[in-house]
């Protein structure tokens, strides 16, 4: 069965919905977000904080920041990519063998101990710079931020120890500011909005364009983009899967380009209605940016 | 440190919370920082006197994911390199993981070897390993899933780091950071090291047809080339006959500065004796002082022969698209040039212009293509091709009567002394002398648009002078490097040169 993308003479699956560098595409607010983080590591600042609702690119932010950090001799990165540990010993052993050490089961004070010598070890005499990047973080037990303020306290007056980043959904905000004693320790707190218009459009041309396709007009007609991009509304990953679905449709109906028709279906096949749609259900007055489609024009 | 360095057994005898201390209160006296003993008689307080407890006997641990990835070899790599990247998910618990699955993200610079995907010892469709997720299915208690493939390192300049995933419902997981492949410094040759593990027969076919990487002489990669699909589908370029040409040369291509010129033609004097004393005379309205103006200023006001091009909205989009596209710079340079040369008229036929600005408009769709594909870029510039053009041929003025919008050099003494200074140099690489015949011709002047021209003037000024400077970068590495191509390295200066050009294009044509 011949890729959905080969029918339009693509290299690859533009919209893929992966952490693929190869289609990284960063926006004003993620580079920003990018250099605090990398910043806040570096500067051995403790806890970050990264929130957002789910696709709009925590992942891939994480991602950049590891590709960032890796460069760095003095940085050792440990990751750590769903903390659903079932108690503190097995999320301190977890810990430690992301820092390639294997521990063995101890008493969670005998672990701390030896991950604090390690800390020590590393930090204090060996100058390195310590980071530990935790994706899904809202899948943490309390017991487990415990153990993180517990880590994050083991510092000398000039820096932190230890560096966590956090990468989790919106939940995991209310969740920390529910413990004070953590809350507190937040270096910097990031929150990932969703993408306006033009970086919605900006977002899938250059896409395409890495895909090997010579922009978006080529693929989509116009009026099918705007019903991706409002039906998406500014969700990457939302964004990336209407887009694949829309373009599969069409390549399904053997149409050079993806139309209006193909978007159309592939919102409503995933329950996501456009603001037009919306408006005529709901009798609110339509959005004016489809009443003129200059203004998306402009936005290109 | 790394953690695999670290003793493990001092981890544990050591009171990390006792050397702390007792690096403050040294801090706090001056003394050296020294680190406390490793001894066991540290003092030992509340819970961390447990430290030095035997193992606890622990009950069955839950299910854990840890990913780790290798690839060999992972340093010294140059362009056409095979490495073998292992990916392994362990399960570290004492219970089986359900359902596993594994992601993986390659650099953009590296392409997966088709048919070298495997899973332990069976082969698998990588696709789905380098897009949605691979299901490895129950990975049991203290178990492994070992999957590997093949990866070709391909030219550039960005990091080369593998990037992987692995999650199962419910399982927490935890995954060695990305792996940063090292490139050999500033190599850009082509070599075929052997991937490090004995391949299986099924997929010794596809390596071994795809190991045999291009040798970066302009015969082979020619062939490579040639096998690539249909260039006209991948790029819009803009037509090979509108394409061209253009102006003066760039002062910041240091050619030899011609200052006798200024003094040789010297029209002016002819057009101020006739005025002053014709229009005291004559009660006439002002048109006649031009018109009985003698013989001689009749040939000196013969116009300059004229190189231009006209210049059509739908080809500066094309243009556009190839600054918003992802185009290696270089070639976005020769585009570009290529497409706003004002070769058009007689005078660019007469010169060759026409003709060598077409070779190169033919010949930049492949180059795109191979550009993309990350193999070596065919020619663009041919010895032919330069060969063809007539930098001595007789040319008739400009004849005029043209609409507009039209970019135009005007070939006078000046310019054509640059030109001919250009095409006379000894300069053996097609590439370098192609680049600065299309900087001689490039434009100087956009007439007839319906705005004012002037900030794309002056955009295209600033353009050459950077195209200039670019060139004069791309020599120095072509002296040191061979096979540093130019088409495909970066240029940030020239890249953002070229895009206010053609943004400022835009802006004048289409008010």
């Amino acid at each position: 069965m011949i890729p959905y993308f080969r029918h339009f003479g693509l290299e690859r699956d533009p919209f893929l919905d992966t952490a693929d560098p190869h289609f990284y595409r960063t926006t004003p607010a993620l580079g920003r977000a990018r250099t605090r983080l990398v910043a806040g590591v570096l500067e051995s600042r403790g806890l970050q904080v990264v929130v957002g609702d789910p696709g709009t690119g925590k992942t891939s932010l994480m991602a950049q920041v590891e590709r960032e950090l890796l460069g760095r001799d003095e940085v050792r990165l440990a990751k750590i990519l769903d903390p659903s540990f079932a108690s503190e010993t097995e999320f301190l052993l977890g810990v430690a063998r992301a820092f390639g050490l294997a521990l063995p089961p101890r008493s969670p004070a005998a672990l701390k101990n030896a991950l604090k010598n390690y800390l020590y070890d590393a930090a204090v005499l060996d100058g390195l710079t310590l980071a530990l990047l935790i994706d899904e973080a809202q899948n943490a037990s309390d017991e487990i931020f415990e153990v993180l303020r517990l880590l994050l306290n083991y510092d000398v007056p000039q820096r932190k120890l230890l560096n966590v980043v956090l990468f989790g959904q919106s939940e995991l905000r209310a969740r920390l500011e529910g413990r004070r004693n953590l809350a507190d320790r937040v270096d910097g707190w990031i929150v990932l909005d969703p993408l306006d218009v033009s970086e919605s459009r900006a977002m899938l041309a250059y896409r395409l364009t890495r895909a090997g396709a010579a922009d978006l007009a080529a693929l989509f007609d116009d009026d099918a983009v705007e019903a991706i991009v409002a039906s998406a509304g500014g969700t990457p990953r939302r964004l990336l899967t209407l887009a694949h679905a829309t373009l599969r449709d069409a390549a399904t109906q053997g149409r050079p380009r993806a139309t209006l028709l193909d978007a159309d279906a592939a919102a409503r096949a995933r329950g996501l209605g456009r603001g037009r749609d919306r408006g005529a259900v709901d009798g609110a007055a339509e959005p004016s940016r489809w009443r003129f489609p200059w203004l998306s024009l402009r936005a290109r | 440190m790394n953690g695999r360095d670290a003793d493990v057994d001092a981890l544990f005898e050591r009171d990390a919370d006792a050397r702390l201390l007792d690096r403050r209160r040294r801090e706090e006296l001056g003394l050296p920082a020294t680190s406390a003993p490793p001894s066991a008689a540290a003092p030992r307080f509340g819970a961390e006197s447990l430290a030095a407890e035997p193992p606890a006997r622990q009950a069955a641990r839950p299910a854990t994911l840890r990913l780790t990835l290798e690839a060999r070899p992972d340093r010294e790599l140059i362009p056409g390199a095979l490495v073998t990247v292992v990916a392994t998910v362990h399960d570290d618990g004492d219970q089986d993981v359900p359902d596993a699955v594994l992601r993986l993200g390659i650099p953009p610079e590296a392409e997966p070897v088709p048919g070298s995907f495997a899973r332990d010892e069976a082969s698998l469709d990588g696709e789905a390993l380098l897009g949605a997720g691979l299901r490895l299915g129950a990975i049991p208690a203290g178990g492994a899933v070992r999957v590997r493939f093949a990866l070709r390192i391909l030219p550039g300049t960005e990091p080369l780091d593998l990037i992987g995933a692995a999650n199962a419902d419910g399982v927490p997981a935890i995954a060695t950071p990305a792996l940063r492949l090292r490139r050999r410094s500033g190599h850009t040759a082509y070599d075929t090291p052997k991937p490090f593990f004995e391949l299986e027969a099924e997929e010794r076919v596809d390596l071994d047809e795809l190991a045999v990487t291009p040798k970066p002489s302009h015969v082979d990669a020619r062939s490579a080339v040639e096998a690539l699909p249909e260039p006209e589908q991948v790029l819009e370029l803009p037509e090979p006959e509108q394409i061209l040409e253009l102006p003066e040369p760039a002062p910041v291509l240091a050619l030899p500065e011609p200052p006798p010129a200024l003094e040789l033609p010297e029209p002016t004097p002819v057009l101020e004796l006739p005025e002053p004393v014709p229009v005291l005379e004559l009660p006439e309205p002002p048109a006649e002082p031009e018109l009985p103006a003698a013989s001689e200023p009749v040939a000196v006001a013969v116009a300059d022969p004229v190189l231009f091009r006209a210049v059509e909205p739908d080809e500066v989009r094309a243009l556009e698209r190839i600054y918003t596209g992802a185009l290696p710079h270089g070639l976005a340079a020769l585009a570009l040039l290529s497409s706003i040369a004002a070769v058009d008229g007689p005078a660019g036929e007469a010169l060759g212009l026409s003709a060598f600005a077409r070779s190169i408009a033919t010949a930049l769709p492949r180059a795109v293509v191979a550009a993309r594909m990350g193999r070596p870029t065919p020619p663009v510039v041919t010895a032919v091709a330069l060969a063809a053009l007539r930098p001595a041929a007789e040319l008739a003025p400009d004849p005029g009567g043209r609409a507009g919008p039209y970019l135009v050099v005007e070939l006078g003494a000046q310019a054509r002394e640059a030109l001919l200074a250009v095409l006379g140099r000894n300069l053996a690489d097609p590439f370098l002398r192609g680049v600065q015949v299309l900087l001689a011709v490039a434009p100087r002047r956009l007439t007839g648009a319906p705005t004012s021209a002037l900030r794309f003037e002056e955009a295209l000024a600033a353009y050459r002078s950077a195209a200039g400077s670019w060139l004069m970068r791309v020599t120095v590495r072509r002296t040191v490097d061979r096979r540093f191509d130019p088409l495909t390295a970066d240029d940030a200066s020239l890249h953002a040169a070229g895009r206010a050009v053609v943004d400022t294009l835009r802006e004048a044509i289409t008010s």
